[in-house]
């Protein structure tokens, strides 16, 4: 239904960080965990008021919309995501703002992810790396004998692939 | 303020490792966490890390004999709740830093005269935000009003309260503001909730603690 603009709803929109960061996913991934846990907290009721939308997604981040004076509702439910696409995941709210531009300009621009190798006890393992010295190491590295997600100090020594 | 996630499980109780768990924890706003395991370096630059001994399991002497094992300067001692009768006899032990999982004990394992020995004693009593996170519908919702319950208690007896993410993995973690708000549905004092992040210090030198010279 067209409105006029004095009579438009106000949004609010948060900008949010998906954990573990290798999880690829697109905005119907999210909508379908966002609205999902929103739903099973707080009825259909609640949910309908909320309104969550999933505006943009970014790597892992992402920015959502939802009605003003919500928000808190909103992130609270967030917290309770624990599966996105079928895979274990985590959401983390960082901003919340009142337009999407000012979130837009949050989202870091260069996330430097790496492939590479790590030795952990004279052994090597296929490993991911991110920024500021955090490593994933590979799901079919993992042999429960050594922690899957660690950092350069857990290591011994870690090569990039070319 | 310092705030303390009360409880996470490096490697290799999970699959997280414990400078991860401190990069993590320190980026969401913690200023502290404590770890459970044996053999935790409490040397890291950013944030403060505590150990714990968390014992589950454990009942009559052997219990006794565990609790009273020396401790390391910033090591607490956790032990997992049971029935009423075996909680309190944890709650009169002296030694025990914090009673957790109450959560999974049985209807009335947690009364009244629990409640009066902790906060008499001023052993903590742990909140975990992973059922409130993980579990769904029925399970949830029985959790909520058993932790509606000890906050209750806790607002008669005024026993200390930790609260913990529980975390085996790094999509357990949770950031304090998502805790206070997961939390702020179950109880609204405020001050309570913060305390319950805060307070990790606190316990070791509780008055009324019996402490070896």
């Amino acid at each position: 239904m067209r409105m006029r603009p004095s009579m438009r709803e106000n949004f609010r929109y948060l900008l949010i960080r998906v954990v573990p960061e290798d999880l690829r996913f697109d905005s119907l991934d999210l909508y379908r965990s966002v609205s999902d846990v929103v739903e099973c907290m707080y009825g259909d009721l609640l949910s309908a008021q909320i309104w969550p939308s999933v505006i943009l997604v970014s790597g892992s981040y992402a920015i959502i919309r939802c009605r003003r004076g919500l928000e808190s509702p909103l992130e609270t439910a967030l917290a309770t995501v624990t599966i996105i696409k079928d895979k274990p995941a985590a959401v983390h709210t960082m901003l919340t703002s009142g337009t999407v531009r000012s979130l837009r300009e949050r989202i870091p621009k260069e996330r430097a992810v790496r492939q590479g190798k790590v030795i952990i006890s004279k052994t090597s393992y296929n490993a991911v790396f991110y920024s500021a010295g955090k490593i994933d190491l590979k799901e079919n590295a993992m042999y429960h004998e050594i922690p899957r997600y660690i950092t350069e100090e857990d290591t011994e020594d870690h090569y990039y692939d070319e | 303020m310092f705030f303390f996630d009360g409880c996470v499980f490096p490697y290799p109780l999970g699959g997280v490792s414990l400078s991860r768990f401190a990069f993590e924890l320190s980026s969401l706003g913690f200023s502290g966490f404590v770890a459970a395991g044996e053999n935790i370096r409490s040397d890291h630059n950013d944030i403060m890390i505590w150990s714990s001994r968390y014992l589950s399991g454990l009942t009559g002497q052997a219990l006794v004999k565990e609790v009273r094992k020396p401790l390391h300067e910033n090591e607490l001692v956790y032990v997992s709740a049971g029935d009423a009768q075996f909680n309190r006899t944890v709650l009169s032990t002296p030694g025990v830093n914090a009673l957790m999982d109450l959560e999974n004990t049985p209807k009335d394992g947690f009364d009244r005269f629990c409640a009066q020995i902790a906060g008499e004693r001023g052993v903590a009593i742990g909140i975990s935000i992973r059922p409130l996170v993980e579990l769904k519908g029925v399970a949830r919702q029985k959790v909520i009003r058993k932790y509606e319950e000890i906050f209750t208690l806790q607002k008669r007896y005024e026993f200390p309260v930790i609260i913990s993410s529980h975390a085996q993995n790094i999509t357990h973690i949770r950031s304090v503001r998502s805790m206070l708000n997961l939390l702020g549905g179950i109880c609204d004092d405020e001050s309570v909730l913060s305390m319950g992040l805060s307070c990790i210090p606190s316990l070791k030198t509780r008055p009324g603690v019996i402490r070896e010279v």
